[in-house]
């Protein structure tokens, strides 16, 4: 069964459209949520959460609906985008409080906070006011509130701003983790790459509508419109250009560089097949062959007119 | 809804809070001690009428509407403006249990901060005034002796009433609009002072009239005539055996379903903050 | 695809050109914060409804006027009634109306100013507790104060803010009926006869500008959250006029005539616009019978005491507030 299920969901805020029309799915794993600013990824996540009620169609978590069913939140956690918090309370109450908020019993809830504390790694911040935590820190312990009631799905709204490098890394590692354990988890991000790094399962949205979804190599495949680009780097570029200007697939070639080709062709694969054999031929030395453009980073500015990969 | 309670009154025992409810508090007594410093001349009445003037117009008709109106504005509207609700409605509560927990935490905070406040006030009036001799002197129109602790504990039975229907106006208000302190303040000062002070029959819609009746029932109809009605209007204003307890309860229930009703409705969220 | 030129493109260039003076950095503040406030159409409504008293006061000096031609007559009855109600004067035997204006007039101005005082309380309720307050919430004292901005022209720009909107209740409105009452009745006799009451509405208007300013000033610098700031002009507005009125029921009245009649800001601003406007003087240098203006006059009052708290609470105000700024801009600083 899916986790999230979209069905014509639509949203608007009086004549602004927040989502429009979206019909889509997230499975089990980690799914990436990912378009510009104004794209409707808050919009979606406050739906997801029963913050804002649908304008039509619906939205549903192991098929239930939402709005006013509070009941279906027990199993998720939610961490919201910005400063969200009350800042005289210690992050220790902080995290306490929602775990029992979520319906932990006393002793359950200390031990659960503690563990999410722990899994975070804020123990030994947490005794201070969250007023005089850093960016990292609130980021941190935000999370953690999500975690504390040990929730099955997790909907993390921008979880990775203002986190230092590190503490990115951390939390990167501790949402593979927890992917590996069982626990959905749906996040959106600015950072592609993050998200690339994270899964390639990808929900990818624009001006309110789904434009792609799905594994991030299959959507590439199937954009049949953009030719592929396939960057080889070698030492004799224009030998290995002559070469392939013959294949009929290969619609173009660009030298980017001293040692590096790039290939433009409708379709990859047959063009991976020639290349060892052409190499050979050439007696070429060859330093790297990559796609070009099959990074999330290419797909979302092919699909959103915002920049594409060089 | 344990720890919903507990988080709400440790919330409305913040510090910066409850500094200025202390300064509100405080102006009652000062008027108090000033009224024992400039004793008003003559015997238990003036007396009387001193203590129940400043207890009837200051406490009950501005300090009580502006305390509620400072926590009804917070109950929920201070969440949404902070965006904090978010962490309180999406966990397995429903928004109006939410509302509910947080209202019934907050009256009770308000009853114990203004019971405090009535009783500092008392002390600071009666403390050391020689009640006996001053019956002795003579007696209230009715003819009665003046027992001020006895109306301490009419305030106390009203005080209850008083706090439940201004939050629950107050809360109201703030899930109505977005302006709520401005509109609570000129509701407090058109309804809640100048109507209610005006001899017309529109007074009975105010919260202040039908705490006067309930006053009147569990003090004494003397305290009427403070409140400067024709006798021809007091009849329709103030019925004999007719408290404002039923009258206010059902105000109440009526405001909070309501405010449930709203709660549950309505997104509840900042707009701008979840457009993205 | 982006075909816009990247921002770099634009290239950079550092300002040669001169800079105004350190010293009027407020009006920057003041500019902007007008035109933020402005935008709220709830405010802009108050400030436009404001010149109901401006129309007020124009009716009754049309009625005025016209009780000058139809004195005595039928028709003026109804008009003396008006009067009566609103100024609290019985002109009904006075012969020569005119020769008695300016004081009619002075006391247009004064019942009016009661009224726009409680305009006053709304407006500064509406425009005056985000001031600091809000830039306090946003964190945004450290870009004031990563300028040339001192907490003297900090304060300064915020004052004129609400100084703005008080002044837009207060002052346009009388100085708009003066010069209407003035070009429709008698033209320059009549300015003459009026010349010095635009100073008395200045000074009256202005009082009200610098004393309410620098209360909301100073309550908005306390907390970074507006809502108490509110709570706290309310109270501050409110619970003295309560208490005065319970003073007055219970106290005889020489026990209030000192100092514990001043214990409302509503009343001491009222007795000293009294005084600004003289209005007891006026009307007892006129000829007139004394019942005709009696209870024009009203309570007896020294000016001392209102004066005393008025003065008292404008200065401790903004010295609170400057204390309060210039402590945020040592933090900022430090930020």
């Amino acid at each position: 069964m899916a986790v999230i299920e979209l069905d014509r969901l639509s949203k608007w805020y009086g004549e602004v459209i927040g989502l429009n029309d979206v019909t889509a799915t997230v499975d089990s794993g980690i799914t990436g949520l990912i378009g510009p600013n104004g794209a409707g990824k808050s919009t979606l996540m406050g739906l997801a959460m029963g913050q804002l009620r649908p304008s039509t169609g619906s939205i549903r978590l192991w098929g239930k609906t939402v709005w006013d069913r509070p009941a279906v939140l027990s199993r998720v956690g939610y961490c919201p985008e910005g400063d969200v918090f009350w800042p005289e309370m210690t992050g220790q109450q902080f995290v306490y409080f929602l775990a029992r908020a979520s319906g932990l019993r006393r002793r359950a809830a200390r031990t659960a906070a503690l563990e999410a504390i722990d899994l975070t790694a804020m123990r030994e911040y947490m005794h201070r006011p969250i007023g005089t935590y850093s960016k990292g820190m609130r980021q941190r312990i935000k999370i953690a509130q999500a975690l504390a009631h040990m929730p099955r799905l997790l909907i993390l709204d921008e979880p990775f701003t203002g986190a230092d490098p590190v503490a990115r890394h951390d939390l990167a590692q501790l949402f593979h983790v927890l992917a590996s354990q069982g626990v959905d988890i749906l996040i959106s991000s600015h950072v592609l790459h993050e998200v690339e790094a994270l899964t390639k399962q990808i929900l990818m949205i624009d001006h309110g509508r789904i434009v792609a979804e799905g594994d991030l190599r299959e959507v590439r495949r199937r954009m049949h419109d953009r030719p592929h680009a396939i960057r080889v780097k070698v030492d004799q570029p224009r030998v290995l250009a002559s070469k392939l200007i013959g294949l009929p697939t290969v619609t173009g070639l660009k030298m980017t560089a001293e040692d590096t080709l790039i290939i433009e062709t409708s379709a990859p694969e047959k063009v991976y097949d020639r290349l060892p054999e052409m190499l050979l031929a050439g007696d070429l030395l060859v330093r790297e062959i990559a796609a070009a453009d099959a990074g999330l980073e290419a797909v979302f500015g092919y699909l959103t007119g915002r920049g594409a990969a060089d | 809804m344990v720890a919903l309670f507990w988080f709400t009154i440790r919330q409305c025992l913040r510090g910066r809070r409850l500094w200025l409810v202390a300064l509100l508090l405080a102006g009652p007594c000062s008027l108090a001690l000033l009224l024992r410093n400039f004793e008003p001349p003559g015997g238990v009445v003036e007396t009387w009428e001193a203590y129940h003037s400043a207890m009837l117009s200051l406490m009950f008709m501005a300090v009580l509407p502006l305390l509620c109106m400072l926590y009804g504005s917070a109950l929920i509207g201070s969440e949404v403006e902070a965006r904090t609700l978010v962490y309180l409605v999406t966990r397995r509560m429903r928004r109006a249990t939410v509302l509910l927990v947080r209202f019934t935490a907050t009256a009770l905070v308000l009853v114990a901060l203004f019971g405090v406040a009535v009783l500092a006030f008392h002390l600071c009036a009666v403390v050391g005034l020689d009640v006996k001799a001053l019956n002795t002197a003579g007696g209230l129109s009715s003819g009665q002796a003046w027992q001020p602790w006895s109306d301490l504990l009419g305030y106390f039975g009203a005080l209850p009433l008083g706090v439940v229907a201004f939050l629950a106006v107050f809360t109201l208000v703030s899930l109505l609009t977005s302006r709520s302190l401005t509109i609570s303040t000129m509701y407090i000062v058109i309804v809640e002072i100048v109507l209610s002070s005006l001899p017309v029959g529109a007074q009975v819609y105010t919260i202040t009239n039908q705490l006067r009746r309930s006053l009147a029932t569990f003090i004494s109809r003397d305290l009427l005539w403070l409140v400067e009605v024709p006798v021809t209007l007091q009849e329709e204003l103030y019925p004999v055996g007719a408290t404002g307890t039923i009258p206010l309860v059902m105000v109440v229930l009526a405001v909070m379903t309501s405010c449930c009703v709203l709660v549950s409705r309505r997104e509840l969220a900042p707009a701008k903050s979840v457009r993205e | 695809m982006n075909t816009a030129p990247a921002t770099s493109a634009h290239g950079y260039r550092r300002w040669s050109g001169q800079l105004s003076r350190r010293r009027w950095t407020w009006l920057a503040i003041f500019v902007a914060g007008v035109r933020l406030t402005n935008r709220a159409t709830k405010v802009r409504g108050l400030v436009w409804m404001s010149f109901m008293f401006a129309v007020g006061s124009c009716a009754l000096f049309y009625m005025l006027a016209r009780l000058e031609i139809l004195a005595g007559s039928d028709e003026a009855s109804d008009m003396y009634g008006l009067i009566n109600m609103f100024l609290h004067v019985d002109l009904s035997g006075v012969k020569q109306l005119a020769d008695f204006r300016e004081v009619l007039w002075r006391s247009v101005f004064l019942f009016m100013f009661k009224g726009e005082l409680f305009w006053v309380f709304v407006v500064i309720m509406r425009a005056g507790p985000g001031l600091i307050a809000d830039d306090l919430k946003a964190r945004a004292l450290p870009i004031y104060f990563a300028r040339p901005v001192t907490p003297l022209t900090y304060m300064m720009g915020k004052w004129m803010v609400v100084a703005f909107f008080i002044g837009m209740v207060v002052l346009v409105p009388n100085l708009l009926a003066l010069i209407f009452g003035t070009l429709t009745t008698g033209g320059l006799q009549t300015f003459g006869q009026t010349l010095a009451l635009a100073g008395d509405l200045l000074i009256t208007g202005g009082g009200v500008v610098v004393f309410g300013g620098a209360v909301v000033l100073a309550l908005s610098s306390l907390s970074s959250d507006k809502r108490y700031v509110m709570v706290g002009w309310v109270a501050f507005c409110l619970l003295p006029v309560m208490a005065q009125a319970v003073l007055f029921k219970v106290l005889p009245d020489e026990t209030t005539s000192g100092w514990l009649g001043s214990v409302s800001l509503y009343r001491d601003i009222t007795v000293t616009a009294d005084w600004v406007f003289g209005i007891r003087a006026a009307w007892e240098s006129t000829p007139l019978p004394r019942e005709v203006f009696d209870r024009a006059l009203g309570r007896q009052s020294t000016l001392v005491y209102p004066a005393v708290v008025l003065l008292t609470f404008t200065i401790g105000s903004l010295l609170i507030c400057y204390c309060r700024v210039v402590r945020f801009s040592r933090s900022a600083a430090n930020a």
